[in-house]
Order: structure tokens, then C-alpha cells, then sequence
């Protein structure tokens, strides 16, 4: 009985120690197919960074802006570093002794600023400092007081005043400070106004208690302004000639591009030239170009605005804090009949070059030095590109690095294998090739997506090439374990396509309604696995 | 005179019907003034589904290879049948003094699982939607309910009725664990041929407990239940014999207010998710996408309480004694709101001593 009775405790607790185990779940082998993912992609997903313009047609036309140039105020005004120093004794004295309290220094002096033949006469401080710094040789402590009645903040004048310590018998003491001067207004005039570049000081040192000043001994007071940048300021600021470049700047119109030949019907560029500045201004453009560095071709602008003076009055200042300034503004349109502008942008360029030069008042101080600049608000140049979207493409190549992860984890892991099948239905009137490749973290390309390059066909077109309806081509991705594998571990993807427009050279319009339809389906052997 | 009683019951038919059952019970004799019982039992039951996959897919889960998942579905009818049930406890019984009855209290834990699918659910479960491709897989009337609930009931039984017969009855409180009921007038799958786009035409409900809820034994609803039992001897052509008659947990569950309730009656058109760029997929793609956002998006949906009839089960049968060592049993068996098909059985009982008993089926 008692042996009976131990056999089943020994069995209910086999049962519930193996009911504790890690809990196990079916799985079996499926084959599903189904849609994934479905996307329609028109122009306005192909383009990127630029603006497409419908015209009544419904034809479309490109239309991107971009800003190539922007005078910085270094180029036109500079406020130098600039010291003023005060010594006392001015001259050896072998015995004195300082009563407590007694000045040591009383100086109202003037810190000029060595600026050329800019006559400056007020300026807002965008940011810099002053350095103050004190040697003392007396065995007692002094109390100074620095301050620049014309330099306000809020109206309030700049003054500090600070406690030197006295020198110990190891030797004189060197005391330094730095005060920012950002937000001030500074007066440049001088204490009468009726001066430039010129700012006045005060400084007023008295000993904190009675000492002996034997041969040697001194205080010597220094202060410096440094990195002084103006946000504002007002004068006269010179006849003088800034000469800027050969320089180029990105346009980012056809970052993408990386091969083949783009043929347009047509393209207009306007260039603006806009001054902010209450200088009177002469621009000359001495090149312009475009530059395609995976060529390495550039384009020259052959144009009447080539090295022709553009003359461009001072802007207008309004007082309004809103809006300060009128500009004064200069502007050209380039196209086919006076330019090679098409040429240009043919030339697939990523770059536009150019070379300038600026002369500031070439009718010299006609302004009774109220010239004004704003650091923010200088002289800008842009240019406004359109182009109608006829064109004509041949093995034009764009290539994007997009992101892409398939994390592990997820049900993606149970895929044994499988197609995975592009449908493209192509309603724009040219063939695209497309490779994608897939890159590991580290930056390689660990293989390709498509085992060889796969066409989607070009939409059904008219006589005059316009689509009439549009065509599907499949693009099967046979995914092996081994390749899905890489596309696990695959953290970015690059997407090379290329187009080629149906009869190129022949020019094609393209439509707001074009579009292709993509979708990606999966036939996938599936472990399903409730585990998961 | 003290015994351990034990009585195994196993039978298995191959590719139909499986049944477990340990009936361990220290005893005294018939006289005696109390008695425990710890007992356990499983039973499977299919009309398609064999012995060798429902253990892979349920008591020992694993791997569901070609072989396993090809015999049941060469066997495919139109409508098939699955259900298992679980359950395990122990009972006291307590004879009063001098009277010729007692009472008992039983607890136990119960499980129900049944099913009744089309050979195209199956078929599309375990091969997938590609060998539909172009074709519809229709799976209308697909039901799946699944019950887990605790009894705790008392009762009485009268040892002598009528000279020698007993009559029982008992009364439980049922706690109710977890509940899952779906029912599907209209399922129907379209695949198109080169996979495009998938149509599924539906009208089903689904209702289930509070999911937030789903610890041991887990209180999300309560009901009860009654059992009758009867059993009385009878002497036919010199044989001797009894006959039982039994019902077991005639009852119901009410659900909680946090149960919910999906319903839906609609076609639905999947040609892939809809995603701005194609080229710029990431996981986040897919993880907008889940079973409950789904459900939530696509069904109404309500938080309701909702009243189960549990399975309730009724056995008839009658034991004849051939001798001294053999018993023949013969009877009828059926669960009633389970899925259940009614079961006509025979076996019979080899009797080595009052210990042991070989039941044979």
C-alpha cells in the first residue's frame, strides 16, 4: 500500500516538474502568396528639392532656386584688435608713499581703431570682448573702475569695477578679466562726436590702503578689444573692390545623376542680384559656369552679361525693426536666344561656378557717411531655373543610397526562401533599368538584388509620343536562404535606375498624370511557428 | 479493508479518437465512510485529424512535416471535425453515520478545445494560399471555441435507492479562466493568380475575455453548473450488471464586462500596403501593422458581457459480468455544445483483482 502511494506521488511529480519545461509549439511549412507592398510614384516622387510647375497643357515644368553667392560683412568691414595701455608711475619715482584711498589713475583716453579708409561711426555688436588686465608691484590691493560711456547696453553704459590684489614678496601680481560686448551699441565718434573709429575710455584707480611705493614699483592697466563682429553699423565704408572666386556652389538639381546624356527643348534661367546694403555697388561677373564633376565636364556661360559692369544702387533703410531694409535689385533672364543656358543645364551639373567682383562706392562718400550694412543682410546672388520637361533622355543614370532594414526578430525569419516579384505598371514614355544593391554597415556591396538587370517597358505611346496607357513588366528577385540571409545583415540599399525616353533622340513631354504603379509581392515558403 | 484503486483507461483508434484516463482513488469499501479520488483525463476526438498530428500539433508540439500534414489531408471531407478536452481534480466523499447516504465536494479544472472546418481551412492553414492561387479557398461555417474553466462543487449521493441503486447530484461554482469563440457564416479567400491581390469575403464573429487577464486561474467571469448521476443494477439471463446513467455540468459561464466582441460582415480587397516612397522601407513599415489594429480597424467591435454554455456531457451505458474476471460495457456518449459527434462504444474490463482492472477498447 504505503509502496502504491509513493509510486503516485513519484508520478505527479514527474508530471508537473516536465510541465515545467520550456513550453514547445507547432510549426509547419507554408507557401503564401501575397501582395506586400504597392506605391504610385509620379514626378513629384521622382524629383527631389524642386518644384514642379503644371501649365495649361497640364505638361509640367521644372521650376528650382537655388542661391549661389552671399557677400559676408568680413569683406567689407573688419574692426580690428586694438590695445590702449596706462602706466602709473608715468615716470620712476625711488620713494612715495600712498595714502589709503588715494588715486593712483584718473585717464579718459580714446582707443582708435585702425580701419582703412572705413570711417565707422556706430556699430551693434554681434559679439567680441574687452580684456582687461592689471600688473600690480604695490603690497597693497587697488580698486579700479573701468568704464566706456559710449558703449550701452539697453542704455545702460558699460562699466565694471574690480579689486586688484596686492603683490606678494614673491613678486608683482597679474590680474585679468574678459567681458563680452554682444548686444551693445558703440559709438565710434569719440567723447565730442565728432570723430571715427573712435571709442572713449575712463579708468579710475585708487589704492585700498596707505602703502610705500619704492623704485620699481608701478600699476599698469591695458585693455583690449578683440574679435569684435557687428550685426549693424553705420559710416562710410569705403572705395574698394572685393574680388570673390573662382568658387562653386552645389545645386542639388541633379545630385543623382551619375551617367548618360539629358536633351531639353528648352530652359530659362533668371539670375538676381539683390543688396541689402546701404552701399552703392558695381557687380562684374567674370565667369559662370556648370560643373559636373562625375564627367568632369564643365560649361561655360557665353552670355552679354559676361563681363559687362552691373551697376546696383544702395539699398533703402526703413527704421522698421520688422523690416529694416529695402533692397535695391538687379535681375536678367538667360535662354536660348541670348545665351547657352541650355547647354548648361544639359551638362547635368551638380556645381555652378562663377568668379566675381564687387566695388563698393565707386562714386566714393556720397552718402555723407551714412552708409549702412546688416551682418544678416548683405548682397545676395540667386538664380531661378525653369525648364520645361520635353526632353529627351539616353542612359540617364540616377543612383541613390536609400536606407533599408530587416531586422531579425520578427517574422521575416521564418522565410525559408521564395520571389519576391516587382510589378511595374509604366505610364511614362521611357524604359527604365534598375539594379539595386545591397550594402553592409561597413559600406560594401555585399550583392545584387536583381540577378541581372531588369528593363521596366516604357508606357504605350502616340504619334507624338504620348502615353496612351501604360504597360507592366514583373521583375522576379529570386531569394535564396543564403540571400535573404545578406538581406538581413543589409542596412542600406543603393538604387541605380536608367532611363532611356522612348525614340530618343526624339523629344518627349512629360505629364502631371504620368505615373508608374509598383508593386511587390511575395511567394515565400513560411515557417509558421506559434512560438513567434 | 484499505485499497488504492487505480484504473487506467486508454483507447486509441487510429486517425479518429484518443481518450486518457487515470482514475486513482484511496478507498475503503463500499461500507466505508470516505473516500478521496484524484483523477485525470484527456480526450481527443477528430473525424479527419490523426493520432500522430494532433500530438504534434498539441500534447508534444513540434515540427509538422509533409507526411503528417498529407495523410489528413488525403482523408479531407467537406466538413471535418476536432475537439479535445482536459481536465484533472480530486473528489471527497463522506458517508453520514448510520444513513444510507453522504456528500461529496469535488474541484477540477477543465479545458475545452473543438473545431469544425472545411477541407479548404485546412488545406490553407497547413499548405498556404499559393495552391489557390486563381481559386477561391472557402471555409464557411469554420467554429473554434476554446473554454477553460475551475469547478468547485458539493453534492449528495444516495448509496441505497430503491435496495441497491445510487442517485447523485451535485452543485458547482465555475470559474471562468479564459474563453475564445469564433464562428464564421461566410469565409472565403480569393488568391489572384500571380498574387496581386487578395479578396476575403467574411462574416463572422469573435468573442473572447478580458486579454489583459490571462494568469493561472484567472477570474474573468463565474457560473455554475449541476450533475446527475444514476446508477442502478439489474439481472438479465442470469447475468448481473448496472446500468449508469450520468450528466455532467449542465451550466454556464457569464463573462465580464471587459470581454469583447468582434463582428464583421464585409469584403475586404488587399493589394499590399500603401507606402509613399518604395525605396525607403524600414521595419516601421510593418510594425504600424498588427492582428489587433487590424481587427480594431475592420470589425465592430464592443466590450459586452457574453454567457457561455459549457460543454455539457451525457453517458449512458451498462456493465455486464461475464464471470468472475470479465466485464462487458456498452453505452452511448455525448457532449453536447462542443463540436461532438455522438459515440456508440463498447469494451470491455479484465478484472485480475479488486485492485486492478485492464479495460479493453
Amino acid at each position: 500500500m504505503n509502496r502504491l502511494i509513493k509510486i503516485f506521488v513519484i508520478a505527479i511529480l514527474f508530471v508537473f516538474t516536465t510541465c515545467k519545461k520550456e513550453k514547445a509549439f507547432p510549426s509547419w511549412d507554408t507557401d503564401v502568396l501575397s501582395p506586400l507592398l504597392k506605391s504610385t510614384l509620379t514626378l513629384k516622387d521622382l524629383l527631389t528639392d524642386s518644384l514642379l510647375k503644371e501649365n495649361p497643357d497640364s505638361s509640367l515644368k521644372l521650376i528650382y532656386h537655388s542661391g549661389f553667392y552671399s557677400l559676408v560683412i568680413d569683406s567689407l568691414l573688419t574692426i580690428p584688435d586694438t590695445s590702449l595701455k596706462y602706466v602709473y608711475p608715468p615716470f620712476p619715482i625711488s620713494y612715495y608713499h600712498l595714502d589709503s584711498n588715494e588715486i593712483v589713475m584718473s585717464n579718459i583716453g580714446t582707443t582708435n581703431f585702425n580701419m582703412g579708409n572705413v570711417l565707422l561711426s556706430y556699430a551693434k555688436i554681434r559679439n567680441g570682448y574687452i580684456k582687461v588686465e592689471t600688473w600690480n608691484t604695490l603690497k597693497q590691493k587697488i580698486n579700479v573702475r573701468y568704464s566706456i560711456a559710449s558703449a550701452k547696453l539697453n542704455g545702460v553704459p558699460f562699466a565694471v569695477s574690480e579689486q586688484v590684489p596686492a603683490a606678494t614678496t614673491a613678486g608683482s601680481v597679474y590680474f585679468t578679466k574678459l567681458y563680452s560686448l554682444a548686444g551693445y551699441d558703440i559709438d565710434f565718434r569719440g567723447a565730442a562726436g565728432d570723430k571715427f573709429n573712435t571709442v572713449s575710455i575712463s579708468v579710475i584707480a585708487n589704492i585700498d590702503d596707505s602703502v610705500t611705493m619704492h623704485l620699481g614699483d608701478s600699476v599698469v592697466f591695458k585693455n583690449t578689444y578683440f574679435n569684435i563682429s557687428p550685426s549693424y553699423a553705420k559710416g562710410y565704408f569705403g572705395k574698394d573692390t572685393v574680388t570673390i572666386g573662382p568658387a562653386e556652389n552645389h545645386l542639388g538639381l541633379f545630385d543623382n545623376v551619375k551617367a548618360g546624356s539629358l536633351l531639353l527643348d528648352d530652359a530659362t534661367v533668371k539670375l538676381h542680384i539683390d543688396n541689402y546694403t546701404g552701399i552703392d555697388s558695381r557687380v562684374q561677373i567674370n565667369s559662370w559656369y556648370s560643373l559636373n564633376s562625375f564627367s568632369g565636364n564643365s560649361v561655360q556661360l557665353a552670355s552679354d552679361i559676361i563681363g559687362s559692369p552691373i551697376n546696383i544702387n544702395r539699398a533703402i533703410e526703413t527704421g522698421d525693426p520688422q523690416n529694416p531694409v529695402i533692397p535695391s535689385s538687379w535681375s536678367t533672364t538667360l535662354n536660348n536666344s541670348n545665351s547657352n543656358i541650355k547647354g548648361l543645364l544639359e551638362n547635368l551639373p551638380n556645381a555652378l561656378g562663377y568668379s566675381l567682383r564687387i566695388q563698393t562706392n565707386p562714386l566714393g562718400n556720397i552718402s555723407g557717411s551714412n552708409d549702412f550694412i546688416f551682418s544678416d543682410r548683405t548682397i545676395n546672388a540667386s538664380v531661378d531655373i525653369e525648364v520645361p520637361l520635353s526632353l529627351s533622355a539616353a542612359g540617364l543614370t540616377l543612383q541613390d543610397t536609400v536606407d533599408f532594414s530587416l531586422q531579425t526578430g520578427t517574422q521575416a525569419d521564418n522565410v525559408n526562401n521564395g520571389v519576391l516579384t516587382l510589378f511595374a505598371n509604366n505610364g511614362f514614355p521611357f524604359n527604365a533599368t534598375i539594379q539595386m544593391y545591397m550594402l553592409h554597415a561597413n559600406g560594401q556591396i555585399t550583392d545584387s538584388l536583381f540577378t541581372e538587370n531588369k528593363t521596366i517597358a516604357s508606357g504605350m505611346v502616340d504619334a507624338n509620343f504620348k502615353v496612351i496607357a501604360k504597360k507592366i513588366s514583373k521583375l522576379p528577385v529570386p531569394l535564396s536562404k543564403s540571400k535573404l540571409d545578406l538581406l538581413k545583415n543589409t542596412h542600406r540599399m543603393v538604387v541605380k535606375i536608367k532611363y532611356d525616353t522612348y525614340s530618343s533622340p526624339q523629344l518627349v513631354k512629360l505629364y502631371s498624370h504620368y505615373g508608374i504603379d509598383v508593386r511587390l509581392v511575395g511567394d515565400f515558403n513560411f515557417t509558421v511557428n506559434f512560438d513567434n | 479493508m484499505k485499497a488504492l484503486y487505480l484504473n487506467l483507461f486508454f483507447v486509441f483508434y487510429y486517425g479518429v479518437t484518443t481518450t486518457f484516463a487515470i482514475d486513482l482513488s484511496l478507498i475503503k469499501n463500499d461500507s466505508a465512510k470516505a473516500s478521496i479520488s484524484l483523477s485525470g483525463s484527456y480526450y481527443s476526438q477528430s473525424t479527419v485529424l490523426t493520432n500522430a498530428f494532433v500530438n504534434k500539433f498539441i500534447l508534444f508540439p513540434g515540427f509538422i512535416d509533409e507526411g503528417l500534414k498529407g495523410v489528413v489531408s488525403s482523408h479531407l471531407k467537406r466538413d471535418n471535425q476536432f475537439g479535445f478536452a482536459i481536465d484533472y481534480g480530486f473528489s471527497y466523499f463522506q458517508k453520514f453515520n448510520h444513513r444510507d447516504f453522504g456528500f461529496f465536494i469535488t474541484a477540477k479544472d477543465k479545458q475545452y478545445l473543438n473545431t469544425k472546418f472545411s477541407g479548404d481551412f485546412y488545406n490553407l492553414l497547413m499548405y498556404g494560399n499559393k495552391r489557390f492561387a486563381g481559386t477561391t479557398a472557402a471555409f464557411d461555417g469554420l467554429s473554434l471555441n476554446a473554454l477553460k474553466y475551475q469547478k468547485l462543487g458539493t453534492g449528495l449521493i444516495w448509496t441505497v435507492v430503491d435496495t441497491v441503486g445510487k442517485l447523485g447530484f451535485g452543485f458547482s461554482y465555475l470559474n471562468g479562466e479564459s474563453n475564445s469563440s469564433l464562428n464564421a457564416e461566410k469565409a472565403r479567400l480569393f488568391t489572384s493568380e500571380d498574387g496581386q491581390y487578395l479578396n476575403f469575403e467574411t462574416a463572422m464573429t469573435w468573442n473572447m475575455n478580458d486579454t489583459m487577464n490571462r494568469s493561472r486561474f484567472a477570474n474573468n467571469g463565474f457560473g455554475f453548473s449541476a450533475d446527475l448521476f444514476f446508477e442502478a443494477p439489474f439481472k438479465l439471463k442470469r447475468r448481473s450488471g448496472k446500468m449508469v446513467v450520468s450528466v455532467e455540468d449542465i451550466g454556464f459561464i457569464k463573462w465580464n464586462s471587459s470581454s469583447r466582441s468582434y463582428s464583421v460582415d464585409s469584403t475586404f480587397y488587399f493589394d499590399g500596403i500603401d507606402v509613399s516612397n518604395i525605396f525607403q522601407l524600414r521595419d516601421s513599415v510593418f510594425s504600424s501593422i498588427s492582428a489587433d489594429s487590424a481587427i480594431s480597424k475592420f470589425s465592430n467591435k464592443g466590450k459586452k458581457n457574453i454567457t457561455t454554455l459549457v460543454p455539457a456531457s451525457f453517458n449512458f451505458y451498462t456493465i455486464t459480468n461475464y464471470g468472475k474476471r470479465f466485464q462487458l460495457v456498452k453505452g452511448i456518449h455525448h457532449i453536447f455544445n462542443a463540436n461532438y459527434k455522438l459515440k456508440i462504444y463498447a469494451n470491455g474490463n479484465i478484472i485480475f483483482s479488486i485492485n486492478f482492472l485492464l479495460v479493453l477498447g
